[in-house]
């Protein structure tokens, strides 16, 4: 692992008496790419608009390339995708990106190619003239991408790329993200698409109520904790607290003395343990449908970790309906 | 170099929403009437047979047509101003608050540009358009009437300048203003202080014809509240040959543009301070913000 790209110490931001996060701390390896997740309002934008320097932290740090983001050098080797923005619309997509391209500090002479290139990058090349006002709200997600490209960054900060962008979009991005770290750039991504983080991202962190609830590899987030799926009938309360006693299980409500057959998800530690289940359900009268071992994906983790607005986990909620 | 290039980007914009060619044609047409109006009035004069109160002017050897037409002057650069004031308030309320509320603004600050260089360069690429227009207007409007009259002021650049004053001292306001507050409160407030100081700056040169010293303290602390009323009648005074009736014993007058007593030179020096202080504000909010 190389130096550091971002280093977050404890950092917070409260509005008055709410708190927009709280502790966060993490860092991101340079050449790699960091996923930011959480559910609406868990914190994942203010926490990105500390690192570029938009909003200031009311404890705690953050450094971007060992540079407080306010620095205009740290700024310098960053671009950065606003989740929610508007472009200046009257401006043609070259003038938009030139000015970027100028306030990047772009060379005069390299102007000219390096709008090419970023629109080469998303594109967009055959509407380098175009009014920003004539573009769809997709080609507008991809001219931000484009604008965040412009000097080459060494990090570059994504929140929600995708959002406005269809499935060929999504995939557009994905490999293009998986080119910046090719080339030895860092990616900084926040976005609600759980499948695209998975297939990206090196490392996560999932935020929940303004704090990281838990972070590390995706291998390490989703590794280690394999489930059970168990389908059986006939299943009884005294079966399912002898499964409780040793497992964490997840049981959808259904009556009990019910005959129709039902889902248990069970956690486990390794698939050894799955004949044990079996022992426990078959013991108890249960009729076994079906055991099937699996991995948990990282939207089964994210679940897993967070938390509704009302303060009930995900999880629960799902498995009550 | 970056307030150049954002002061560049005002100039831009405003080229690329029409609004400028709108603001010129619009004023053509202003222009066009008014220089209409001067000439018919101009030959109207010629023909007139002398009132008796031309002909005490020549006895008291006073110079009447200059009077008559300082004031039609007047009235030309009072329209100018007033477009002026609001084009200065217009421009001024979205500038910040409403690239604030759409995240125009982020975009721009998470570039290696101090906040300070954005407020600047949007400050200043906005008074220099006002500039251009005030002064492009109000140069447009001495030259008809120096044209079609033979009149002059004794400096039309005295008189630009200080129609300058007023759209930048209206302009710095509203800057200021769109650094704390929404769009359109942001334009309501300058628009009501403008008014409140043009009726106190009424009220004053009433105070100074009743010898009132309450009206006349009243359009005092007004100016210092906002010192644009006051910079359009420093305009005025220069637009204008001075009045001579006070010479004479009587403190009135000369017509509706008159200001009866000039104000003093270092309202413009407070006017610019005031200005200045309200881009400093604005900077300091912009620099508290979080985005």
């Amino acid at each position: 692992m190389g130096s550091l790209a971002i280093e977050t110490e404890g950092l917070s931001k409260s509005y008055g008496r709410k708190h927009a996060t709280a502790s966060v701390s993490f860092s991101v390896a340079s050449g790699t790419v960091f996923g930011l997740l959480g559910p609406n309002g868990a914190g994942k934008s203010t926490t990105v608009k500390m690192l570029v320097g938009l909003v200031r932290p009311s404890s705690g740090r953050a450094r971007v390339f060992g540079l407080p983001p306010e620095n205009a050098d740290a700024r310098q080797r960053l671009g950065y995708v606003p989740e929610q923005f508007r472009f200046p619309e009257w401006l043609r997509a070259q003038e938009f990106l030139r000015l970027h391209a100028e306030l990047a500090g772009v060379l005069t002479t390299d102007r000219q190619s390096e709008v090419t290139r970023v629109l080469r990058e998303v594109g967009l090349e055959h509407r380098e003239h175009d009014q920003l006002r004539t573009f769809s709200k997709g080609m507008l997600q991809r001219i931000g991408i484009a604008q965040a490209l412009v000097g080459r960054p060494q990090l570059v900060v994504l929140d929600e790329p995708t959002s406005a962008l269809d499935p060929i979009g999504r995939r557009d991005v994905r490999d293009l993200i998986v080119r910046l770290r090719s080339e030895g750039v860092t990616v900084l991504l926040n976005s609600h698409l759980l499948s695209e983080v998975e297939t990206v991202c090196d490392h996560v962190a999932i935020m929940d109520r303004g704090r990281i609830v838990r972070s590390g590899s995706v291998a390490e987030v989703t590794g280690g904790h394999l489930e059970v799926e168990v389908r059986c009938a006939g299943l009884t309360d005294q079966a399912v607290r002898a499964l409780e006693s040793r497992w964490r299980v997840l049981r959808p409500g259904v009556s009990e003395g019910s005959s129709e057959p039902e889902t248990l998800t069970i956690s486990v530690m390794s698939e050894s343990e799955a004949p044990g289940i079996a022992d426990v359900l078959v013991s108890g009268g249960v009729r076994l449908l079906a055991l099937v071992p699996r991995r948990r994906t990282l939207e089964d983790v994210f679940l897993e970790s967070v938390t509704t607005i009302d303060g009930d986990d995900i999880a629960s909620v799902s498995a009550r309906r | 170099m970056n307030v150049l290039r954002i002061a560049a980007l005002t100039w831009h914009e405003t080229r690329r929403a029409r609004a400028l060619l709108a603001g010129i044609a619009l004023t053509a047409i202003f222009l066009g009437f008014f220089s209409w109006g001067v000439s018919a009035a101009a030959s109207e004069f010629g023909r007139a047979r002398p009132s008796p109160l031309m002909a005490l002017a020549s006895q008291s050897q006073i110079d009447f047509a200059s009077i008559i037409w300082g004031q039609v002057l007047s009235a030309g650069l009072y329209g100018v101003a007033g477009i002026g004031a609001l084009l200065a308030i217009f421009l001024g309320a979205p500038s910040i608050a409403r690239e604030v509320e759409t995240g125009t603004l982020q975009l721009l600050a998470s570039r290696p540009i101090g906040r300070w260089e954005i407020v600047t360069g949007k400050w200043l690429g906005g008074c220099a358009l006002l500039v251009a227009y005030v002064g492009g207007s109000g140069a447009l409007a001495c030259a008809s009437v120096w044209y079609l009259t033979g009149y002059a002021p004794g400096s039309p650049i005295l008189v630009v300048a200080a129609l300058s004053i007023q759209v930048v001292v209206l302009h710095s306001l509203t800057i200021a203003t769109s650094s704390v507050l929404p769009t359109i409160t942001a334009g309501i407030i300058p628009v009501i202080l403008h008014g409140i100081a043009g009726v106190a700056g009424f009220g004053e040169r009433i105070g100074t014809l009743l010898d009132s010293a309450i009206l006349k303290k009243t359009g005092i602390i007004a100016s210092l509240i906002l010192p644009s009323d006051v910079a359009w009648q420093l305009a005025a005074s220069q637009a204008q040959p001075p009045n001579p009736l006070p010479a004479l014993g009587f403190n009135a007058p000369m017509g509706p543009f008159d200001v009866i007593s000039a104000p003093s030179p270092w309202i413009a020096a407070y006017a610019l301070v005031y200005a200045l202080a309200g881009l400093g504000f604005a900077i300091w909010q912009v620099n508290q913000k979080d985005l």
